[in-house]
C-alpha cells in the first residue's frame, strides 16, 4: 500500500504535491521527470566542471516538492554533487582555454542512462 | 465586435457543456446577445443542455460548406431571450471543419452578437485547434482532481502558445465538505498550481443534473447554487463584480467560501 495512507496525510495535499512534481516536466514539455533531470544533470555537470572537478556518476539530481514556505508548497530541484578532488590552483578564477561543449539536448535512449 | 471566448479544459467530462450553456444563458439574462457555438462536432451536447435539440435545422457544417445562411442554422432560445445556438453537426468529426473555416465564423457571429462562447470538445487535437481559432480568450474550466488540473494546465499553455493570454478559471464541482476535511484538493492549491485567475467556483449540486435532465440551464433555477455560481460568473464577465487579478483573489476565494458555507 502507499506509503501516504500509513502516514494518514490528507489526500487533496497529496494530490498538489503530485500535480506540482508531475507539471515541472509537462511544462518542460519532456516526457518525464526524468529525462528533463538527465538533460539538466548533464549541464549542470558541464556547467560546475568548468570550476570543480566533480564525481559525474555521482552527481544526482531530485525534484522535491515538499518546502514550505509563505507562499505555501513549493518544488524544487535539489542537486547532489560531490566533488571528486579540491585542486588547488591559487586562483579563484576558472581556468582559461576551451571550455568543455554544450552537451547534446537529445534525450539518451532508454538504458543509455545511468 | 463582440467578444469570442472558448470554454475548453483538455479533459472531458468536467462541465465544459455545461458551463458553456449556463454562461450562455446567464450572459442573455443580463441583456446580452449571446451565441453559442457547438464545436463538438460529432457529439454534439450543447442543443440537449438548452432543451433545443427538437429545433435543429441546420448546423455548424451546413454554414461552413455554405448550404445555408448563418441566420438560418441559428436556433433561438425561446426561453431566453437573445440566446442562439449554432449546433455543432453530429453525423461527422471534429477534422470536418478546418481552423481557418471555424475561425471565419467565429467572426461572423462576433459582428452580430455581443458575446460568443465557443464550446470546445475534449482534448488538444485538431477540435481544439478549430475551436480556439477564432477565440480573443478563454474560460478553462477544471474539477478539484489531478487529472483534470494536469490537464487544464497543458491547456492554459497551449492556448498562451497560441497567443491566448486572456484565461478564467472556473472549478466546477467543488465540494466545500471534502475540502474541509482535506480530501479535495484545495481552491488555493488549485490557483496556486495554475497560476490563472478564478473567475468562479462552482459547488457539486444535484440541481445540475436535475437542470441537464429538463433541458434548462441551472443558472435559470433559483434553488440551485450552481445557479447562483453561474450568475455570479456571467457578472464577473461583464466587470460588474469584483475582478480577481491582483488584490481581488483573496476576495473571491472568501465570498466562493461563503457561497459554500450556505449549502
Amino acid at each position: 500500500m502507499a506509503a501516504w495512507l500509513h502516514k494518514k496525510e490528507k489526500s487533496g495535499r497529496v494530490a498538489a504535491e503530485r500535480l506540482r512534481a508531475t507539471l515541472v516536466c509537462d511544462r518542460a514539455g519532456t516526457s518525464s521527470n526524468h529525462d528533463l533531470l538527465e538533460m539538466i544533470r548533464r549541464d549542470v555537470i558541464a556547467a560546475v566542471g568548468r570550476y570543480i572537478a566533480v564525481d559525474e556518476e555521482e552527481t544526482a539530481l531530485d525534484i522535491r516538492t515538499s518546502r514550505s514556505t509563505s507562499e505555501g508548497l513549493i518544488s524544487e530541484i535539489v542537486a547532489n554533487i560531490p566533488i571528486r578532488q579540491a585542486r588547488c590552483t591559487g586562483r579563484n578564477r576558472p581556468q582559461e582555454g576551451p571550455r568543455p561543449a554544450r552537451p547534446s539536448r537529445e534525450i539518451a535512449p532508454p538504458g543509455a542512462v545511468r | 465586435m463582440g467578444k469570442v471566448i472558448v470554454v475548453t479544459s483538455g479533459k472531458g467530462g468536467v462541465g465544459k457543456t455545461t458551463t458553456a450553456a449556463n454562461l450562455g444563458a446567464g450572459l442573455a439574462m443580463q441583456g446580452r446577445r449571446v451565441a453559442l457555438m457547438d464545436m463538438d462536432i460529432g457529439l454534439r451536447n450543447l442543443d440537449v443542455m438548452l432543451g433545443l435539440e427538437s429545433r435543429i435545422i441546420y448546423d455548424l457544417l451546413d454554414v461552413a460548406a455554405g448550404a445555408c445562411r448563418l441566420r438560418q442554422a441559428l436556433v433561438a432560445d425561446r426561453r431566453c431571450e437573445g440566446l442562439f445556438l449554432l449546433p455543432a453537426a453530429q453525423t461527422r468529426d471534429k477534422t470536418a471543419l478546418a481552423p481557418a473555416r471555424a475561425e471565419e465564423i467565429a467572426r461572423e457571429l462576433a459582428a452580430e452578437f455581443d458575446d460568443v462562447l465557443i464550446d470546445c470538445p475534449a482534448g488538444i487535437e485538431q477540435g481544439f485547434q478549430s475551436a480556439v481559432a477564432g477565440a480573443g480568450s478563454a474560460i478553462v474550466v477544471t474539477v478539484p482532481e489531478v487529472a483534470a488540473v494536469r490537464d487544464a494546465d497543458r491547456v492554459i499553455g497551449l492556448l498562451s502558445a497560441r497567443g491566448i493570454e486572456e484565461v478564467g478559471l472556473i472549478v466546477n464541482r467543488a465540494r466545500a465538505d471534502l475540502m474541509r476535511r482535506g480530501d479535495m484538493l484545495s481552491l488555493e492549491d488549485t490557483l496556486a498550481i495554475l497560476g490563472a485567475p478564478l473567475l468562479g467556483v462552482v459547488p457539486e449540486d444535484e440541481r445540475v443534473l436535475r437542470a441537464g435532465n429538463l433541458g434548462e440551464p441551472a443558472v435559470r433555477d433559483e434553488d440551485s447554487r450552481a445557479g447562483a455560481a453561474y450568475r455570479a460568473v456571467a457578472r464577473r464577465l461583464l466587470g460588474q463584480e469584483e475582478a480577481q487579478s491582483q488584490k481581488g483573489r483573496g476576495g473571491l476565494l472568501r465570498r466562493a467560501r461563503r457561497l459554500f458555507a450556505r449549502g
